[in-house]
């Protein structure tokens, strides 16, 4: 009895699945490239910083006695 | 007989599903990006060494201040970090040691944390003894592998090794929404950054990423092609897609809107599981640490390892980028 109501379950979910919206790969991967191009200037891990001042994890420069 | 037609209606179904995935299977990813610049340098130091802990630390999260951070170790404390001081602001000792799931609630003043004591406490960071402030979210009937706030400090969704997942009202400590579906322990989740609320996904022991629907707890979409436990799960930033990271040493890129695996990240090299997962801030490059003391960083576009940072002398179990893409965090045995 318990097979049949896992069964039944397992209809209901495939069902669910087969009633989603796809869209085609190539679609998505375009979508994919205008956002990392989009967002590509902010992220500082692959373009780096202006200036290392902009950097919150720099360590601040020294101070030297003259 | 209705035994017959379920099963039979099943292998259509699954046979129909295939068949409408393979049709959409017109490009691929790394190929449509072979003309892309590659990324020639990856020029990332280790800037602060956060040291504190005593034993493994599991678990770890980023305030939306974007420059403290909590995280939860073997050793039973919960410390919070200034990661611009690397002062520890503050440590509060749990009750249970293999506190292995905590989370920075957004507005900074909450940290909620749980492990083997199969619960989902939260601790108000704002009062002078937060301990005695404790406050039951919720309890599962298996450890607490990871938990998150949903959007605001009143809401709390968690991951057991009971195999479910839960949301929970912090203020009543009522089950908001319960999710029943993975075949076995459930390691890992990450809220959708864009369907916020809404969607989140959830990976696990039974090797596969199950994509939920937060209002209905349906199991909407399911990913399962890897080949072993999954331990770390991260949406891309644009919130179309997320990666995994499994003891199958590989990590996996499905992208939802064509509801498929899209890109795999592995080299014949690289054998040892991989434990934690994360994007940086355009999704461009994916951190993945393993157990073989290696933070790698792969080019997403390209599924070509760019950079292996070292500076671990132990297993990496977790890491997180920073807010704002400024920094990622990366916790080994016993300092960051």
């Amino acid at each position: 009895m318990a097979a049949i109501s896992q069964q039944k379950k397992m209809v209901e979910q495939l069902r669910q699945e087969a009633a989603l919206e796809r869209k085609p790969v190539s679609e998505c991967v375009r979508e994919m490239l205008q956002f990392v191009e989009k967002e590509k200037e902010g992220d500082c891990l692959v373009t780096g910083f202006a200036a290392k001042k902009d950097n919150p994890f720099q360590e601040s420069g020294g101070c030297s006695l003259l | 007989m209705e035994e017959q037609d379920l099963t039979g209606e099943i292998e259509t179904l699954k046979k129909k599903l295939a068949e409408e995935q393979g049709k959409l299977s017109d490009a691929d990813l790394i190929l449509s990006c072979q003309k892309i610049e590659p990324i020639t340098q990856v020029n990332i130091k280790v800037r602060k060494v956060l040291k504190g802990h005593q034993g493994k630390v599991l678990c770890m999260s980023w305030s939306q201040d974007k420059r403290h951070l909590v995280s939860t170790s073997h050793d039973g404390k919960l410390l919070v970090w200034d990661a611009f001081t690397t002062n520890k602001e503050h440590a509060i000792s749990m009750a249970t040691t293999w506190v292995m799931a905590c989370a920075y609630s957004p507005s900074g003043q909450f940290v909620a944390c749980g492990g083997l004591d199969n619960k989902c406490s939260i601790y108000p960071l704002l009062e002078e003894e937060p301990v005695t402030k404790k406050r039951l979210v919720g309890t599962h009937t298996s450890y607490l592998a990871c938990c998150q706030f949903n959007t605001s400090d009143h809401q709390v969704l968690t991951g057991s090794g009971d195999s479910t997942c839960v949301l929970w009202d912090v203020e009543s400590g009522q089950m908001i929404q319960s999710f029943h579906g993975h075949a076995g322990d459930v390691q890992a989740l990450d809220l959708s950054p864009s369907e916020s609320g809404r969607v989140f996904v959830s990976a696990g022991c039974d090797r596969a990423a199950n994509v939920w629907d937060m209002r209905s707890g349906q199991c909407v979409q399911l990913f399962d092609s890897h080949e072993s436990d999954v331990n770390s799960v991260r949406f891309y930033p644009s919130g179309d897609a997320f990666v995994t990271g499994s003891d199958d040493a590989s990590c996996r890129l499905f992208d939802l809107r064509t509801d498929r695996e899209v890109a795999v990240y592995k080299k014949e090299s690289v054998l040892f599981g991989c434990n934690a997962v994360d994007f940086s801030l355009s999704g461009r490059l994916l951190f993945a640490g393993y157990s073989d003391y290696v933070l790698n960083v792969w080019d997403v576009l390209k599924a070509k390892r760019v950079a292996m940072l070292y500076g671990h002398e132990n297993r990496v179990s977790c890491l997180r980028v920073v807010p704002d893409g400024t920094a990622v965090a990366g916790f080994k045995d016993s300092a960051a």
